[in-house]
């Protein structure tokens, strides 16, 4: 039958013009407005249409805010085998307490479908005075070593902290299989080698945080980064190792490469030394879609949080990982980024006399091993500045003439 | 928001059968309150509803390695809840809502609309016309309007959620729509003769 001989319940019973009286299709939209600009004989029958279309708005059956989230609670509740819940976990920690202090902020952060589901942490991204391991439990291990070394047995329940060994003991009325999910945090001024589970080796670099869990049960293996690291990653082809930071998902089988992510700065990127990664993050605009980049050996991934756009170079991968044997490298490099990773490191303050003092480009190797100061006096050495303690943490950097 | 991104929910779905749990808390998030109000439909014990959501998604984490991924997922869900909600209600031996999984109560309340420029009394007179005319519908008719207008699904899909094929549901939606306009010509026609009534007497008696 033609549109032109529709009846009411024709109208009504057509599908395409469902679409057009929900205004769920843009191309429906269309079609159905110019159909009536076209057929201005048919305006009493759409109208007629549209006004039975309105009776149907009804009365609404609604759960409360607490009953949606204590019922997702529950459903979550009845897995044995906890797969990726970890994350979630924290997350709706922190929202319950969101849902009784104020129903309409929890409703409007947690009902936009297209948000991540991470919190943002860098809101509330502060860092202990000192390294720490946080464990499921909420009791917390001090890093006394300012590069310390973390390493978990098979089983996830035995870690060996520097020279220490800690159980992790099961708590009463928790399964055994329940996965206990733990953070290393590593301030400013220090750095820690991680050795999970599984056999992968992380090195955090100063500032940074990793909650991984302690055994990997499910199909993935998966953690989440703030900050820098570099992975070396145990090959399993049956698991993929997935890192999680606030920008970007890594997606990786067996392989080394470096992550930096720190919740302070614009840029977040990946480099691959060896093997395969592909790097999820989602692309800014009018359909927040979610990109996909696959990076080849000595490739780097660089993405503008802000903008939310995307690069890919060609680089020297030992540039951006050398960090991890307490070496700097870098190659007609901003003097401006080498600072602040000076800063991160020693946990100091770098002040400058004068914003251009930060666009000299410096190119060279620093061991970082040796003290601040001999570390300063080498850069005066490369770039025409000279240097002075201004306090206990405070440098300054002055111009020379 | 659903309604505008339909697709964004596939992805999601697509992501869970692999194994991303955060899709399916987000499936829930997107789904829940519509799926809550259909099972009203069926029922008003609030907890029997709540208990077969929570089980329905349950059983879909349980079992997602057998799940299709080329689905509607609204309807899909729609469907899985009813079939939960009926079976329970059955079980109770709740005659009153549920004979047997053919044969069950479905009530649909209209809200009043507000709208400006006409009178209280017009608003309360069409609101009662229609919730009249719409009680007056079987349950089939009324769950087939339901899905199709409040819930925006296609025949395909209330086909599937009744058990019909694409043509049956095409003409229940037919034959419930018509009822509702004779039912409403002719309560207008009876509001008409009342009032002819009204001046025909008064004529005489002037």
């Amino acid at each position: 039958m033609e549109y032109s001989d529709y009846t009411t319940i024709d109208f009504l019973n057509d599908d395409y013009f469902l679409l057009w009286l929900n205004k769920s299709d843009s191309d429906a939209i269309k079609f159905w407005d110019g159909f009536i600009e076209k057929h201005p004989e048919k305006q009493l029958v759409i109208d007629e249409a549209v006004e039975i279309f309105n009776f149907f708005k009804l009365h609404k059956d609604k759960l409360t805010l607490d009953e949606v989230f204590i019922l997702w609670e529950n459903i979550k509740k009845s897995q044995k085998v906890k797969k990726n819940l970890f994350i979630p976990l924290l997350k709706y920690a922190a929202i319950f307490i969101f849902v009784f202090i104020s129903g309409a902020i929890f409703y409007a952060l947690f009902f936009r479908i297209d948000e991540t589901v991470f919190p943002k942490y860098a809101e509330d991204y502060t860092l202990p005075e000192e390294p720490r391991l946080v464990l499921s439990d909420g009791s917390s291990v001090v890093l006394d070593n300012k590069n310390s070394k973390i390493e978990y047995d098979k089983t996830g329940n035995q870690l060996i902290i520097d020279n220490d060994t800690i159980q992790q003991d099961s708590e009463p009325g928790i399964s055994e299989e329940e996965t206990k999910i733990n953070s290393v945090i590593i301030p400013y001024g220090s750095n820690s080698q991680v050795t999970l589970s599984d056999g992968t080796k992380v090195w955090l670099n100063a500032g940074s945080r990793l909650i991984h869990p302690s055994q990997f049960t499910g199909s993935n293996r998966e953690v989440m980064l703030f900050g820098e690291a570099y992975f070396d990653v145990a090959k399993n082809k049956d698991k993929p190792f997935i890192v999680k930071t606030n920008y970007t998902t890594i997606e990786v089988l067996g392989t080394k490469f470096n992550v930096f992510a720190y919740p302070d700065e614009t840029i977040t990127g990946t480099v691959l030394v060896e093997g395969s990664v592909a790097v999820e993050y989602k692309k800014d605009g009018f359909m927040k879609k979610v990109e996909r980049i696959i990076l080849a050996p000595n490739q780097c991934a660089l993405i503008n949080t802000e903008k939310g756009n995307a690069r890919v170079s060609e680089i020297d991968a030992s540039m951006y990982t050398s960090w991890k044997d307490g070496i700097f490298k870098f190659e007609l490099e901003d003097l401006n980024r080498v600072l602040k990773k000076l800063e991160r490191y020693y946990n100091i303050k770098i002040n400058q006399e004068n914003p251009f003092i930060g666009f000299h480009k410096i190119s060279g190797k620093l061991d970082l091993r040796s003290s601040l100061e001999d570390v300063l006096d080498i850069i005066k050495n490369t770039v025409p500045i000279d240097w002075e303690k201004q306090n206990n943490n405070q440098y300054l950097i002055t111009q020379k003439n | 928001m659903e309604k505008l991104f339909p697709e964004n929910n596939l992805i999601l779905w697509h992501k869970f059968l692999k194994g991303d749990d955060h899709a399916i808390s987000k499936i829930y998030i997107s789904y829940i309150n519509e799926l809550f109000d259909y099972g009203c439909k069926l029922s008003s014990d609030r907890d029997l509803i709540k208990d077969c959501i929570q089980d329905v998604f349950i059983s879909l984490m349980k079992n997602r390695r057998n799940l299709s991924e080329s689905i509607h997922l609204k309807g899909y869900l729609f469907k899985a809840v009813k079939r939960k909600v009926i079976s329970e209600l059955i079980k109770k031996r709740n005659y009153e809502e549920v004979i047997q999984s053919d044969d069950y109560r479905f009530e649909i309340k209209i809200e009043k609309q507000i709208h400006e420029g006409n009178t209280n009394d017009i608003q309360t007179e069409k609101f009662v016309a229609v919730q009249t005319a719409i009680d007056s519908l079987t349950s089939r008719q009324k769950e087939a309007l339901y899905l199709r207008f409040y819930g925006g699904m296609k025949h395909k899909e209330i086909a599937s959620i009744l058990n019909l094929s694409i043509q049956s549901s095409r003409a229940l939606v037919s034959r419930a729509l018509k009822k509702i306009k004779e039912l409403l010509e002719e309560r207008k026609n009876g509001l008409n003769q009342i009032l002819f009534l009204f001046f025909k007497q008064t004529k005489h008696v002037l």
